[in-house]
Protein backbone atom coordinates (compact mmCIF):
# COMPACT_ATOMS: atom_id res chain seq x y z
CA UNK A 1 0.00 0.00 0.00
CA UNK A 2 2.77 2.48 0.97
CA UNK A 3 4.60 1.73 -2.27
CA UNK A 4 1.44 2.35 -4.32
CA UNK A 5 0.80 5.64 -2.51
CA UNK A 6 4.41 6.75 -3.06
CA UNK A 7 4.24 5.96 -6.79
CA UNK A 8 0.90 7.77 -7.05
CA UNK A 9 2.33 10.74 -5.13
CA UNK A 10 5.37 10.87 -7.43
CA UNK A 11 3.08 10.75 -10.46
CA UNK A 12 0.96 13.60 -9.14
CA UNK A 13 4.05 15.66 -8.35
CA UNK A 14 5.38 15.21 -11.90
CA UNK A 15 1.93 16.01 -13.33
CA UNK A 16 1.72 19.17 -11.20
CA UNK A 17 5.13 20.38 -12.42
CA UNK A 18 4.13 19.69 -16.04
CA UNK A 19 0.80 21.50 -15.66
CA UNK A 20 2.12 24.52 -13.74
CA UNK A 21 5.41 25.04 -15.60
CA UNK A 22 4.93 23.80 -19.17
CA UNK A 23 2.58 24.60 -22.09
CA UNK A 24 0.78 21.25 -21.59
CA UNK A 25 -2.51 22.85 -20.34
CA UNK A 26 -2.64 25.05 -23.46
CA UNK A 27 -2.18 21.99 -25.70
CA UNK A 28 -4.90 20.01 -23.92
CA UNK A 29 -7.29 22.99 -23.80
CA UNK A 30 -6.76 23.47 -27.54
CA UNK A 31 -8.03 19.90 -28.10
CA UNK A 32 -11.30 20.73 -26.30
CA UNK A 33 -11.78 24.35 -27.38
CA UNK A 34 -13.82 25.24 -30.45
CA UNK A 35 -12.80 28.29 -32.51
CA UNK A 36 -15.25 31.06 -33.41
CA UNK A 37 -17.22 30.92 -36.62
CA UNK A 38 -19.45 34.00 -36.53
CA UNK A 39 -21.85 34.78 -39.35
CA UNK A 40 -25.51 35.44 -40.05
CA UNK A 41 -28.00 33.21 -38.23
CA UNK A 42 -31.65 33.16 -37.17
CA UNK A 43 -30.92 33.62 -33.44
CA UNK A 44 -28.16 34.17 -30.89
CA UNK A 45 -28.28 31.70 -28.00
CA UNK A 46 -26.37 32.64 -24.83
CA UNK A 47 -26.07 29.68 -22.51
CA UNK A 48 -26.45 29.99 -18.75
CA UNK A 49 -23.53 29.38 -16.48
CA UNK A 50 -21.37 30.86 -13.82
CA UNK A 51 -24.37 31.87 -11.75
CA UNK A 52 -24.57 35.10 -9.84
CA UNK A 53 -23.01 36.52 -6.73
CA UNK A 54 -25.00 36.60 -3.47
CA UNK A 55 -26.30 40.15 -4.04
CA UNK A 56 -27.49 39.40 -7.54
CA UNK A 57 -24.64 40.57 -9.76
CA UNK A 58 -23.87 38.30 -12.70
CA UNK A 59 -20.66 36.32 -12.33
CA UNK A 60 -17.67 36.95 -14.58
CA UNK A 61 -18.54 33.95 -16.78
CA UNK A 62 -22.19 34.98 -17.09
CA UNK A 63 -21.21 38.57 -17.91
CA UNK A 64 -18.67 37.55 -20.58
CA UNK A 65 -21.24 35.38 -22.32
CA UNK A 66 -24.04 37.94 -22.12
CA UNK A 67 -21.93 40.80 -23.41
CA UNK A 68 -20.70 38.62 -26.28
CA UNK A 69 -24.33 37.84 -27.18
CA UNK A 70 -25.35 41.50 -27.00
CA UNK A 71 -22.44 42.50 -29.23
CA UNK A 72 -23.42 39.87 -31.80
CA UNK A 73 -26.96 41.25 -31.76
CA UNK A 74 -25.68 44.83 -32.11
CA UNK A 75 -23.54 43.71 -35.06
CA UNK A 76 -26.77 42.63 -36.73
CA UNK A 77 -25.88 38.95 -37.02
CA UNK A 78 -29.29 37.70 -35.86
CA UNK A 79 -32.71 39.22 -35.06
CA UNK A 80 -33.29 37.23 -31.85
CA UNK A 81 -31.32 37.01 -28.62
CA UNK A 82 -32.04 33.99 -26.43
CA UNK A 83 -30.81 34.32 -22.83
CA UNK A 84 -30.80 31.22 -20.69
CA UNK A 85 -30.15 30.75 -16.98
CA UNK A 86 -32.13 29.30 -14.12
CA UNK A 87 -32.61 30.87 -10.71
CA UNK A 88 -29.86 30.39 -8.16
CA UNK A 89 -30.16 31.17 -4.45
CA UNK A 90 -31.72 34.57 -5.06
CA UNK A 91 -34.51 35.77 -7.34
CA UNK A 92 -34.76 36.79 -10.10
CA UNK A 93 -33.25 34.17 -12.41
CA UNK A 94 -29.93 34.57 -14.23
CA UNK A 95 -31.90 34.85 -17.49
CA UNK A 96 -33.90 37.77 -16.06
CA UNK A 97 -30.72 39.54 -14.94
CA UNK A 98 -29.22 39.02 -18.37
CA UNK A 99 -32.39 40.36 -19.97
CA UNK A 100 -32.13 43.51 -17.83
CA UNK A 101 -28.54 43.97 -19.01
CA UNK A 102 -29.54 43.49 -22.66
CA UNK A 103 -32.38 46.03 -22.29
CA UNK A 104 -29.94 48.49 -20.70
CA UNK A 105 -27.80 48.04 -23.81
CA UNK A 106 -30.77 49.00 -26.01
CA UNK A 107 -31.64 45.54 -27.27
CA UNK A 108 -35.40 45.78 -28.02
CA UNK A 109 -37.63 43.78 -25.72
CA UNK A 110 -39.31 41.95 -28.60
CA UNK A 111 -35.93 40.61 -29.73
CA UNK A 112 -35.22 38.92 -26.38
CA UNK A 113 -36.33 35.42 -25.44
CA UNK A 114 -35.51 34.03 -21.99
CA UNK A 115 -35.50 30.55 -20.55
CA UNK A 116 -35.38 30.24 -16.77
CA UNK A 117 -36.11 26.53 -16.38
CA UNK A 118 -33.12 24.60 -17.78
CA UNK A 119 -30.52 23.49 -15.24
CA UNK A 120 -28.14 21.58 -17.52
CA UNK A 121 -26.76 22.06 -21.02
CA UNK A 122 -28.82 19.11 -22.21
CA UNK A 123 -32.01 20.71 -20.88
CA UNK A 124 -31.03 24.06 -22.41
CA UNK A 125 -30.66 22.52 -25.88
CA UNK A 126 -34.13 20.95 -25.75
CA UNK A 127 -35.89 23.95 -24.26
CA UNK A 128 -34.23 26.55 -26.52
CA UNK A 129 -35.02 24.48 -29.62
CA UNK A 130 -38.68 24.39 -28.48
CA UNK A 131 -38.68 28.16 -27.84
CA UNK A 132 -37.19 28.93 -31.26
CA UNK A 133 -39.45 26.64 -33.28
CA UNK A 134 -42.44 29.07 -33.35
CA UNK A 135 -40.07 31.77 -34.66
CA UNK A 136 -38.95 29.54 -37.53
CA UNK A 137 -35.34 29.75 -36.41
CA UNK A 138 -33.18 26.92 -37.75
CA UNK A 139 -29.66 28.32 -37.32
CA UNK A 140 -28.06 29.83 -34.23
CA UNK A 141 -24.95 31.59 -33.06
CA UNK A 142 -24.10 29.66 -29.89
CA UNK A 143 -22.37 31.62 -27.13
CA UNK A 144 -20.64 29.79 -24.30
CA UNK A 145 -17.05 29.39 -23.19
CA UNK A 146 -14.72 27.69 -25.70
CA UNK A 147 -14.22 24.55 -23.59
CA UNK A 148 -17.95 24.00 -23.11
CA UNK A 149 -18.65 24.59 -26.82
CA UNK A 150 -17.91 21.10 -28.19
CA UNK A 151 -20.48 19.42 -25.90
CA UNK A 152 -23.04 22.24 -26.24
CA UNK A 153 -22.72 22.32 -30.03
CA UNK A 154 -23.45 18.58 -30.34
CA UNK A 155 -26.50 18.90 -28.10
CA UNK A 156 -27.98 21.79 -30.09
CA UNK A 157 -27.26 20.03 -33.39
CA UNK A 158 -29.05 16.95 -32.05
CA UNK A 159 -31.95 19.26 -31.17
CA UNK A 160 -32.19 20.12 -34.89
CA UNK A 161 -30.41 23.48 -35.06
CA UNK A 162 -27.50 24.47 -37.30
CA UNK A 163 -24.83 25.87 -34.99
CA UNK A 164 -22.19 28.54 -35.53
CA UNK A 165 -19.95 28.65 -32.44
CA UNK A 166 -18.99 32.01 -30.93
CA UNK A 167 -16.98 31.35 -27.77
CA UNK A 168 -16.78 33.89 -24.94
CA UNK A 169 -13.69 33.20 -22.89
CA UNK A 170 -13.16 34.22 -19.28
CA UNK A 171 -9.77 32.53 -19.03
CA UNK A 172 -6.64 33.83 -20.79
CA UNK A 173 -5.80 31.61 -23.73
CA UNK A 174 -2.97 30.72 -24.02
CA UNK A 175 -2.54 30.64 -20.25
CA UNK A 176 0.61 32.20 -18.86
CA UNK A 177 1.76 31.78 -15.27
CA UNK A 178 1.40 28.70 -13.06
CA UNK A 179 -1.95 29.59 -11.47
CA UNK A 180 -3.65 30.33 -14.79
CA UNK A 181 -2.24 27.14 -16.32
CA UNK A 182 -3.59 25.08 -13.42
CA UNK A 183 -7.00 26.81 -13.78
CA UNK A 184 -7.04 26.15 -17.54
CA UNK A 185 -6.09 22.49 -17.05
CA UNK A 186 -8.77 22.12 -14.41
CA UNK A 187 -11.37 23.63 -16.79
CA UNK A 188 -10.28 21.39 -19.69
CA UNK A 189 -10.29 18.23 -17.54
CA UNK A 190 -13.70 19.14 -16.11
CA UNK A 191 -15.08 19.43 -19.64
CA UNK A 192 -13.43 16.18 -20.80
CA UNK A 193 -15.13 14.37 -17.88
CA UNK A 194 -18.44 16.06 -18.77
CA UNK A 195 -18.11 14.91 -22.40
CA UNK A 196 -17.43 11.33 -21.21
CA UNK A 197 -20.47 11.51 -18.89
CA UNK A 198 -22.72 12.88 -21.65
CA UNK A 199 -21.52 10.15 -24.03
CA UNK A 200 -22.09 7.39 -21.49
CA UNK A 201 -25.55 8.82 -20.73
CA UNK A 202 -26.29 8.90 -24.49
CA UNK A 203 -26.90 12.66 -24.60
CA UNK A 204 -24.34 13.27 -27.37
CA UNK B 1 7.26 34.66 -12.27
CA UNK B 2 8.56 31.07 -12.67
CA UNK B 3 12.29 31.80 -12.27
CA UNK B 4 11.50 33.93 -9.20
CA UNK B 5 9.35 31.16 -7.73
CA UNK B 6 11.96 28.46 -8.40
CA UNK B 7 14.72 30.61 -6.91
CA UNK B 8 12.75 31.30 -3.72
CA UNK B 9 11.80 27.62 -3.29
CA UNK B 10 15.41 26.49 -3.83
CA UNK B 11 16.69 29.08 -1.31
CA UNK B 12 14.12 28.20 1.40
CA UNK B 13 14.62 24.44 0.86
CA UNK B 14 18.41 24.79 1.13
CA UNK B 15 17.98 26.94 4.23
CA UNK B 16 15.70 24.36 5.85
CA UNK B 17 18.21 21.60 4.95
CA UNK B 18 21.08 23.51 6.58
CA UNK B 19 19.04 24.28 9.70
CA UNK B 20 18.01 20.62 9.94
CA UNK B 21 21.50 19.19 9.51
CA UNK B 22 23.45 21.72 11.61
CA UNK B 23 21.10 22.63 14.45
CA UNK B 24 18.33 20.02 14.59
CA UNK B 25 20.45 16.85 14.40
CA UNK B 26 18.86 15.49 11.25
CA UNK B 27 20.66 13.34 8.66
CA UNK B 28 20.67 13.12 4.88
CA UNK B 29 19.33 9.56 5.10
CA UNK B 30 16.35 10.61 7.19
CA UNK B 31 15.60 13.38 4.66
CA UNK B 32 15.31 10.70 1.97
CA UNK B 33 12.85 8.77 4.16
CA UNK B 34 10.92 11.98 4.85
CA UNK B 35 10.61 12.69 1.12
CA UNK B 36 9.27 9.16 0.66
CA UNK B 37 6.65 9.79 3.36
CA UNK B 38 5.79 13.11 1.71
CA UNK B 39 5.08 11.25 -1.57
CA UNK B 40 3.03 8.74 0.40
CA UNK B 41 0.95 11.58 1.89
CA UNK B 42 0.49 13.06 -1.56
CA UNK B 43 -0.72 9.70 -2.86
CA UNK B 44 -3.15 9.40 0.05
CA UNK B 45 -4.45 12.91 -0.68
CA UNK B 46 -5.13 11.94 -4.30
CA UNK B 47 -6.94 8.76 -3.23
CA UNK B 48 -9.13 10.76 -0.83
CA UNK B 49 -9.78 13.41 -3.49
CA UNK B 50 -10.87 10.82 -6.07
CA UNK B 51 -13.12 9.03 -3.56
CA UNK B 52 -14.60 12.29 -2.23
CA UNK B 53 -15.34 13.70 -5.68
CA UNK B 54 -16.60 10.38 -7.04
CA UNK B 55 -18.94 9.89 -4.10
CA UNK B 56 -20.16 13.51 -4.21
CA UNK B 57 -20.81 13.23 -7.96
CA UNK B 58 -22.70 9.97 -7.51
CA UNK B 59 -24.76 11.50 -4.68
CA UNK B 60 -25.61 14.54 -6.81
CA UNK B 61 -26.75 12.33 -9.69
CA UNK B 62 -28.68 10.15 -7.24
CA UNK B 63 -30.51 13.16 -5.80
CA UNK B 64 -31.33 14.31 -9.33
CA UNK B 65 -32.61 10.86 -10.29
CA UNK B 66 -34.63 9.97 -7.22
CA UNK B 67 -35.94 13.38 -6.09
CA UNK B 68 -37.30 16.54 -7.70
CA UNK B 69 -34.25 18.47 -6.52
CA UNK B 70 -31.50 19.61 -8.89
CA UNK B 71 -27.93 19.43 -7.59
CA UNK B 72 -25.33 20.87 -9.95
CA UNK B 73 -22.18 18.86 -10.63
CA UNK B 74 -20.36 22.21 -10.70
CA UNK B 75 -20.37 22.01 -6.88
CA UNK B 76 -17.40 19.66 -7.39
CA UNK B 77 -15.46 22.60 -8.88
CA UNK B 78 -14.57 23.97 -5.46
CA UNK B 79 -11.16 24.31 -3.81
CA UNK B 80 -12.65 23.12 -0.50
CA UNK B 81 -12.68 19.52 -1.83
CA UNK B 82 -8.90 19.75 -2.28
CA UNK B 83 -8.35 21.25 1.17
CA UNK B 84 -10.48 18.59 2.86
CA UNK B 85 -8.71 15.82 0.92
CA UNK B 86 -5.32 17.26 1.95
CA UNK B 87 -6.36 17.11 5.62
CA UNK B 88 -7.66 13.55 5.26
CA UNK B 89 -4.55 12.41 3.36
CA UNK B 90 -2.17 13.92 5.92
CA UNK B 91 -4.12 12.42 8.83
CA UNK B 92 -4.04 9.01 7.13
CA UNK B 93 -0.28 9.25 6.56
CA UNK B 94 0.41 10.28 10.16
CA UNK B 95 -1.79 7.49 11.50
CA UNK B 96 0.78 4.78 12.26
CA UNK B 97 0.30 1.28 13.70
CA UNK B 98 0.42 1.16 17.51
CA UNK B 99 3.38 -1.28 17.73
Amino acid sequence: MERFLRLLGAGVLIAFVLVAFSPLPNLIAALVAVPADPGKADAIVVLGGGGEWPHGELSSTALHRTIRGIRLYKDGLAPLLVLSGSQGRTAPSQAARRRALALACDVPTQAIITDEQANTTQEEAGRVADLLRPHGARSILLVTDPYHMMRARRLFERAGLAVRPVPANDLPDPAEGPQTRVALMSRAMQEILAIVYYRVAGYI
Amino acid sequence: MEPFLVLVVVVTSLGAYLVGVRWRGRSRASLRAALGRMLESLGAIVVFAVINLGLAGALALGVRTFTERFVSLYMLDDMVWVVVSVLQGIAWSLWRPDH
